[in-house]
């Protein structure tokens, strides 16, 4: 029985079918062989015990007149039936009378016997009957039969059993094969309708159903899932085409917007250039041949105004600079950063010997990537480092590299400055965002929001942690191989 | 062979148990030795139960009367008979030296021999009645006596003379019949 349960239904099936048949014409074929027998053994006793009690009736009055040769000739008439051996008649003093042996060369007849009795003993059987004459034993006959005939029934019926045993485990079979279907069959269709809907997802198949009872129920069960799954189905397939659809039309939108606003802004600050060159070349002008003319407190006006348009230059500059992270974009090249990276070094050689500050790099990847963007985005990371030091702290910046996985990158940008708030971590990538007055720390609020623009232009992303007072850590994730 | 052995043992010993008491065939009877007629006395007794009476003659009491007439040889055997009897289904009661022309009342007689005349006065007391007559002397069945014993390898044996059987109403056994030599005669007395 072990792995029965591995085995298909089908057969599963067959095996039960053919176990409880086998076991029950095992039960059945022995129990009539074994009545068969015994009748059969009750009745060769009953037949032998009145051929031994005829006998002995016929031969009583031999017997009480002392004719042993009469008794032996109505012995004698026994060979008429060929289960008798020998036979022997003894008288009331159990003395042997006269006998009857059908082979002379085995004869065997026991010299006293006494008593009431029929015995199977090994291959014979052996049948004692008292003689009466007017109820009184006057004798008793002896009679000794071969078991051929028992053999032989034993013969016959086991071959009889035998054959109805194997003839009806034949048709058991042939009838379970056809009768399991009615169970198998509409499992079978059921499990294949499920196999086929796995293997493509077709919803609208339907099980069919071939009953009205439990499996009946199950098919019914299983199409109403089927029709629930279909038209959920149906319905997100609907909802995911109404989504990309909108999707498509918001990113359109979004790319005409931003187009606009990048083009305003490119244009809103060349048309801005022009007029505040002017505004500071005549400054200078001014400053330069009318300085001995002008009293204090004017020429003190004049040094603000400079001083304001040489902010609005920047603040000019800036913008510029962030509209041009997606007009003026390069194509991709493997960047290996720690070059680009030494370069922004020399470039801030005087802010570095100026604070005192030292840049550790570790390790840092080669990207596909805008060169010069990349240079833009340390440059940016760096020279903020550099520019929130704290006060008499020489600042020390590291930079390192971690390969995440195949695809992506991390870079630390970490330094030891002033830190920020945790709770300002996003609102410092938005543009003209400050956490410290002009006074305190120079800079126009754009230099991270271009930071973020150039990483997202790379598909990848920037995050910051800080911790005031401390000190703040620039995360940046970047793939390896954009394609 | 040890079987054989046995059997023949067993029947060297019945030939020489017969031997002591049967007489040679010219002997007189009342020289005989007692126990050929103890068995005798048997076969009588056993003739009973292959014999039926008809239902009237055994009325009231069921008993069979044995008479014997002429020599009688049986000494006290009869008497033991009549005794075994008293337990069975016919009690037997013996008389002897009963007159052969009172024999038509006894159910069984035996006839002593050799014939001094009374075989004859016996018969014809008994004629076409239900008695049963036995002798023990040759010839005797050819006259008509119902069985008569014979001595044959030294065994005692019977002859019976169904024309008698049958004329006096008696039934007599097929069994019994078997074992007996059948003799006719007598028929015309």
């Amino acid at each position: 029985m072990i792995g029965i349960k591995d085995l298909p239904i089908q057969k599963k099936l067959m095996a039960v079918i053919m176990t409880v048949a086998t076991l029950t014409l095992l039960l059945s074929s022995a129990g009539i062989v074994y009545f068969d027998l015994e009748f059969f053994k009750r009745d060769m006793v009953r037949n032998l015990t009145a051929l031994a009690r005829t006998a002995g009736e016929n031969s009583r009055a031999a017997l009480v007149f002392d004719d042993a040769p009469n008794a032996k000739r109505i012995l004698s008439s026994l060979k008429a039936d060929p289960q008798v051996i020998s036979a022997a008649i003894y008288d009331s003093g159990k003395r042997k009378f006269a006998d009857y042996v059908r082979d002379p060369d085995a004869p065997f007849v026991p010299p006293t016997i006494d008593g009431d009795k029929a015995l199977f003993i090994g291959d014979h059987m052996e049948i004692v009957q008292p003689i009466l004459l007017e109820g009184e034993t006057v004798g008793t006959i002896y009679l000794r039969a071969h078991l051929q005939e028992f053999d032989n029934r034993i013969k016959t019926t086991l071959l009889t059993v035998g054959s109805i045993f194997v003839f009806t485990l034949l048709v058991t079979f042939f009838v379970g094969v056809k009768l399991q279907r009615i169970i198998s069959q509409p499992i079978l269709s059921l499990a294949g309708t499920a196999k086929r809907i796995s293997l493509s997802p077709d919803y609208s198949l339907r099980a069919v159903k071939q009953s009205e009872d439990e499996l009946g129920i199950l098919v019914e069960q299983f199409n109403e899932m089927l029709y629930q799954i279909q038209e959920r189905d149906a319905a997100l397939h609907k909802a995911y085409e109404e989504m990309e659809h909108r999707v498509e039309e918001r990113t359109k939108e979004l790319q005409r917007s931003n187009q606009e606003l990048t083009d305003f802004a490119s244009i809103a600050s060349h048309d801005l250039q022009e007029p505040l060159r002017k505004i500071i070349t005549f400054g200078d002008r001014l400053k330069a041949g009318y300085e001995s003319v002008l009293d204090e407190t004017a020429i003190e006006y004049l040094g603000r105004m400079q001083n304001a348009s040489s902010r609005m230059r920047n603040l000019i500059d800036d913008l510029l600079k962030l509209s041009r992270v997606t007009t003026k974009a390069q194509p991709f090249a493997p960047v290996d950063l720690n070059h680009t990276v030494e370069e922004v070094l020399e470039d801030l050689e005087v802010l570095l010997k100026n604070s005192g500050g030292t840049v550790k790099i570790e390790n840092l990847p080669t990207v596909m990537a805008d060169s010069s963007q990349m240079r833009q985005l340390f440059q940016n990371l760096i020279g903020n480092a550099l520019k929130y030091r704290k006060e008499g702290d020489p600042p020390v910046v590291v930079l390192s590299g971690e390969i995440i996985d195949v695809r992506f990158c991390e870079i630390r940008v970490e330094d030891n400055g002033i830190g920020f708030d945790q709770k300002f971590a996003e609102r410092i990538f938005k543009p003209f965002e400050r956490l410290h007055g002009h006074s305190q720390f120079e800079g126009t609020g754009i230099g991270l929001a271009i930071c973020q623009r150039i990483v997202l232009r790379h598909g990848g992303t920037i995050s910051a942690q800080g911790d005031l007072g401390k000190g703040s850590a620039f995360i940046i994730i970047l793939p390896t191989n954009r394609e | 062979m040890i079987l054989f052995n046995i059997r023949n043992t067993i029947l060297i010993y019945a030939a020489l148990f017969l031997l002591q008491f049967v007489a040679p065939p010219s002997a007189p009877a009342q020289e005989s030795s007692g126990r050929e007629y103890a068995i005798k006395a048997a076969f009588i007794y056993n003739f009973v139960k292959f014999v039926k009476w008809p239902e009237r003659e055994l009325r009231p009491s069921g008993n069979l009367t044995l008479c014997v007439t002429g020599a009688d040889p049986f000494g006290p055997a009869l008497e033991k008979l009549a005794e075994k009897s008293k337990t069975a289904e016919n009690k037997l009661i013996v008389q002897r030296a009963v007159n052969p022309d009172g024999a038509a009342q006894c159910h069984i007689v035996f006839v002593g021999g050799p014939d001094g005349g009374h075989l004859e006065r016996v018969l014809d007391a008994v004629r076409g009645k239900p008695v049963l007559t036995v002798g023990d002397t040759p010839g005797f069945a050819h006259k008509g006596v119902a069985i008569n014993f014979f001595i044959e390898d030294n065994k005692v044996r019977f002859e019976i003379n169904v024309g008698a059987t049958r004329r006096s109403g008696l039934a007599v056994s097929s069994e019994l019949l078997n074992l007996a030599r059948i003799v006719e005669g007598g028929s015309g007395k």
